[in-house]
């Protein structure tokens, strides 16, 4: 970004990390990550997806967690996966309204305005360079 | 009987200029294509694909089909490098373009008859399911009178058009004039001159390879511009612009990155999205239980004409998804009498596209598709700029993701 350049940025805010959690634990949260794995060759029954939270750093993953022993080919690599090994997919983070504050001031980034949701579960922020 | 004199001499002299020289260069081309390790004629390498440009456009074809009207939906051009002996001494380096199209009636998704009744459906390609491609190729820096085509359409035979001759292998004599220098055939000839000499011999090879580039573009058209879209009522009659950051070297970067990936436990989300979870994702988005993006949506509505007006510039749309929230911003900002510009970003092509098509006619669309959590900064050469991070997309990774996102 270059001086005068605007950003929107949309965050989810960590209000209740028990409510977020349950919001991810759905079989359409959990299928999300099938296409992917299918098309690496990782089938229903070669993997488990499951959603896992940690309150304390305030993050939900997406993991898989390989049933049985399977080998994968990515481009010219070949990947040896072993039963019981647990990949975690997507993490995403949950704010609170300084850390956004601080990430902001790291970036050299004015917050010209906050707009936060009734239950105060979701922001968006106005910056500017 | 002894053959006579003359006989003998006749044979002699057409051994000598004909039979000698055609055996001459045949051991020639044979020792000069295990030079360049191949075995056939037809066998090539393809290398350095590389995709610039997407180009979403509108033109009516009557010609084509009598009064069917057919539009070109897409134009995607790129560069290959292509190794063959058929092409020439030295792996030669060509444009090569792909015309998706699809007819007005596939529009609504019917299958109309002509007023002629002369059998072709008005929908050519109806239900918005199929496509109709068309391959180009020709050298590097030639003009267009100089194309020498290979064409291959869905269902329909092999055709090589040259100067805008389309030419049926499979219906019409070969006929080739004036085409311009080509390379060499399997007898050391130069292309054209061989194909017009001795025709069907030869001419397989042709057909051959350019059968199998077909199919090596076709990867990438697949992979990248997604024909299958061009037919969505949504995407016809739109005009805008992709440019995809995809080439050989991009797919080999992320393959090796996913790989590593997997052996270190821990995967990048661009993956997900990449490998078929784009579709998923916007299914999810547009459920009822996705109550992030229903968030989002009401913050930004609530606080419309703040928000839409401190976004000026050109706007970048970071991980756009199906575009929804850029729109109603632009939508607020055309009503306020801007002409926002529109830059629909992700590393899912069908992001891209999904952007791009729903986009208002009226708002300059130009879609990128590239990692844009690295290299981004090269990619911006517009001057005064607006970038959109919504989704809690900067939520995707970890603290040192999130400090270089911003």
């Amino acid at each position: 970004m270059k001086g005068g350049d605007s950003l929107a940025v949309g965050v989810q805010l960590s209000y209740d990390f028990a409510a977020i959690l349950k919001m991810y634990q759905t079989p359409q949260s959990i299928n999300f990550a099938r296409p992917m794995l299918e098309n690496l060759g990782i089938m229903a029954e070669d993997a488990e997806i499951f959603v896992s939270g940690d309150e304390e750093k305030r993050e939900i993953s997406l993991n898989i967690k390989i049933l049985q022993d399977k080998e994968i080919q990515i481009g010219k690599s070949r990947i040896k996966l072993e039963a019981g090994k647990t990949i975690s997919l997507i993490v995403s983070h949950k704010y609170e309204i300084p850390e956004m504050e601080k990430l902001s001031e790291a970036a050299k980034l004015t917050i010209k305005n906050k707009f936060l949701n009734a239950d105060q579960s979701y922001a968006v922020f106005l910056m500017e360079k | 009987m002894w053959p006579t004199i003359e006989k003998v001499a006749t044979a002699a002299k057409k051994w000598a200029h004909e039979l000698m020289p055609f055996w001459a260069k045949r051991i020639k081309s044979t020792s000069e294509l295990k030079r360049r390790g191949f075995e056939k004629f037809d066998d090539f390498r393809v290398e350095q694909v590389v995709v610039d440009r997407i180009s979403k456009v509108e033109k009516a074809c009557p010609y084509l089909y009598g009064d069917i009207d057919i539009i070109v939906d897409k134009q995607i051009s790129g560069t290959m490098v292509i190794d063959s002996y058929l092409l020439g001494d030295e792996p030669t380096e060509v444009e090569w373009f792909v015309e998706v199209r699809t007819s007005k009636a596939a529009r609504v998704g019917k299958m109309e008859y002509s007023e002629h009744g002369n059998g072709y459906p008005k929908g050519y390609y109806p239900g918005g399911e199929n496509y109709y491609l068309t391959y180009g190729l020709k050298k590097k820096g030639r003009n267009e009178g100089d194309v020498y085509w290979f064409g291959k359409d869905a269902g329909a035979p092999y055709f090589v058009q040259v100067r805008g001759h389309q030419l049926g292998l499979d219906d019409y004599p070969l006929y080739i004039n004036g085409v311009y220098e080509f390379g060499k055939d399997a007898a050391g000839n130069r292309a054209y001159e061989s194909i017009h000499r001795y025709r069907e011999p030869y001419l397989k090879y042709f057909e051959s390879l350019s059968n199998r580039v077909s199919a090596e573009i076709a990867v990438y058209i697949k992979k990248y511009a997604l024909p299958e879209l061009a037919v969505k009522e949504n995407a016809i009659g739109k005009k805008f612009e992709v440019s995809p950051d995809a080439s050989d070297d991009s797919q080999d970067r992320l393959d090796v990155e996913l790989a590593e990936s997997f052996s270190q436990g821990e995967i990048d989300g661009k993956y997900v999205y990449l490998l078929g979870g784009a579709e998923k994702f916007l299914e999810i988005s547009k459920s009822e239980e996705y109550k992030l993006h229903g968030e989002e949506v009401g913050i930004i509505k609530e606080n419309i004409a703040e928000i839409a007006g401190s976004l000026q510039g050109e706007i970048y749309d970071l991980g756009c998804g199906d575009g929804s929230k850029a729109r109603m911003i632009m939508e607020q900002q055309r009503k306020d009498g801007a002409s926002p510009i529109y830059h629909p970003v992700d590393v899912s092509p069908h992001m891209v596209f999904e952007a791009a098509a729903d986009a208002s006619a009226e708002v300059e669309t130009a879609g990128f598709i590239f990692d844009f959590t690295r290299d981004f900064k090269e990619k911006i050469q517009t001057a005064h700029n607006s970038f959109m991070l919504l989704g809690n997309t900067l939520g995707n990774g970890d603290g040192r993701y999130q400090e270089n996102l911003l």
